[in-house]
């Protein structure tokens, strides 16, 4: 038999919570202490892209397209939160390499804490975006609209993390990757109705934008908030059936994949 | 098991692939077209087998690449191996390194709390014992200091601090066991031999010979990932002293 069996040493959940959330704090704590803006950075990131393209597009292309700058900003919000989520994820293992390669702890945690710092920035962009839909928009969405967006975050997150497990290990044998999925992730926020709402695309090659998960949940978070409206839920459930199978496929990899990768960090 | 075991490993053998030529970039890999990579085969441990009792102190010894830090990770459960069984009885507290985490960007005081969250304690425990640690690591001065700012010998004071507090069950120590000036190491032998007054059960690899022969109950001596001999502290230590020095005449 292969492994090791051990007595008495059964995981504490409660611990590894805490590790998780100590190990998030540290990052936290890294990335925005030394620079004088401090968090504020969390917010100048997406606000100047969100200038930038508000200047450019809303006269140029989408004049029509009403409440367009408060769509764009719900894009961009949601998009960075995807793309950083998943880009920190696929380099935990290598970033945590030094304390991995010494204790023993559950690899798949420090896919989850370094994408909790993500989140916590995705919190901060999204307190902006309520401010801007309340008191400028004056769009007040219904109970149900901000339960259904709450889930479509809860989703998006679930597609980092998915994204996260599958590439992880990968990085960890190719270092490259991430050089790779930096400039896909460029091409994809502009194959993702970021910019443009959905309609501005031609039928035909809609259903191409749908295999890109962020699609669906930008624009149905654009449709729950903006139009104030509830969405039928046969997508929703279309995009469960596809993605929650594809999820725990992704930990089976994952923990498949990362049996002896600590010798490779 | 028969109990009174706390760590039994049997037929243990763990190889590592070592590429001829690492390439670890996708680019690297088409550049030189090459798919199939050669590689080394290193067998860090070959059909090592052991015993280690309750409350016994056990040293590995051996010299440089023999395996004794491959298998500390193994009974760390840091690497898997590839062959054998490992079976260990109680929790195992593992100092492969002092100061694991440590963010040279952040306070002491964070620092404890993060390192000591990594070794296993949990908030609550490490606000209990935060006064002692800092007790013991005689840097309350310096707590809410960056680590940056502290010298080598303060960090490993501050490690050795918090290692202490949070070990349980059976420690595997890997060459942490006296760190600092000389006043800061004679407390560290001190509290290392409580561990035996108190029935710990403990691992320990070393270069030291005199610390090992002085401490151990038993030692192990690994050469090329074989164990050569294992028994009393003084008989193997002398044989690895000799094994040294033949060894040293002979390439002369």
């Amino acid at each position: 038999m292969n492994g090791i069996s051990l007595k008495n040493n059964e995981v504490n959940p409660i611990h590894l919570w805490e590790t998780i959330w100590m190990l998030a704090k540290t990052d936290l704590k890294m990335r925005y202490q030394g620079s004088w803006l401090g968090i504020i950075w969390v917010f100048l990131k997406p606000f100047c892209l969100f200038l930038v393209l508000n200047f450019v597009f809303s006269h140029l292309f989408f004049s029509s397209v009403p409440d367009y700058s408060i769509r764009l900003l719900l894009g961009i919000v949601l998009w960075s939160f995807f793309a950083e989520a998943s880009m920190v994820g696929m380099m935990s293992l290598l970033a945590k390499g030094y304390i991995l390669r010494k204790v023993c702890l559950p690899k798949w945690i420090v896919i989850i804490s370094s994408t909790i710092h993500s989140a916590m920035a995705f919190f901060f962009n999204l307190i902006i975006l309520f401010v801007f839909l309340f008191l400028y928009y004056r769009i007040f969405p219904g109970i149900a609209q901000l339960l259904l967006f709450g889930v479509y975050i809860l989703l998006i997150y679930g597609i980092s993390l998915l994204f996260s497990f599958l590439t992880a290990t990968i990085q960890v044998r190719f270092r490259d990757l991430s050089q790779i999925w930096e400039v896909l992730l460029q091409v994809l926020f502009f194959a993702s109705p970021i910019i443009y709402p959905i309609t501005a695309v031609p039928e035909n090659i809609r259903s191409i934008l749908y295999l890109n998960p962020v699609t669906f949940l930008i624009e149905s978070s654009r449709f729950a908030l903006v139009d104030n409206s509830i969405p039928a839920f046969d997508h929703l459930l279309l995009f469960l059936v596809i993605y929650l199978p594809l999820l725990l496929a992704g930990i089976w990899f994952f923990n498949k994949s990362s049996v002896n990768v600590i010798e490779k960090i | 098991m028969k109990p009174g075991t706390a760590i039994k490993v049997e037929e243990v053998s763990k190889s590592f692939l070592i590429p001829h030529r690492i390439s670890d970039t996708i680019r690297e890999r088409l550049v030189r077209f090459e798919w199939k990579k050669k590689y080394e085969l290193l067998h860090a441990l070959k059909d090592v087998s052991f015993e280690v009792r309750q409350g016994e102190f056990f040293g590995i010894i051996g010299r440089n690449g023999s395996g004794k830090t491959t298998l500390l990770k193994i009974l760390a459960g840091i690497y898997t191996c590839d062959q054998g069984k490992v079976t260990i009885s109680g929790h195992i507290s593992p100092f492969l390194e002092l100061g694991v985490g440590f963010n040279a960007e952040l306070s002491g005081r964070d620092n404890i709390f993060l390192n000591g969250t990594i070794l296993g304690l949990s908030r609550k425990e490490i606000r209990s014992k935060f006064d002692s640690m800092v007790q013991f690591s005689e840097l309350d001065r310096f707590i809410d200091q960056k680590l940056k700012n502290y010298s080598g010998g303060m960090q490993v004071r501050l490690a050795f601090a918090v290692a202490i507090h949070a070990n349980r069950g059976i420690l595997l120590m890997d060459e942490v066991l006296a760190v600092g000036d000389m006043n800061f190491q004679r407390k560290c032998i001190a509290e290392f031999n409580r561990y035996r007054n108190e029935g710990k059960t403990v691992v320990l690899v070393s270069h030291d010979i005199e610390t090992v022969k002085k401490s151990c109950d038993r030692v192990m001596l690994l050469c090329n990932g074989e164990i050569a001999k294992t028994g009393p502290a003084e008989e193997v230590c002398a044989d690895y002293v000799r094994q040294n020095t033949d060894h040293e005449r002979g390439s002369n």
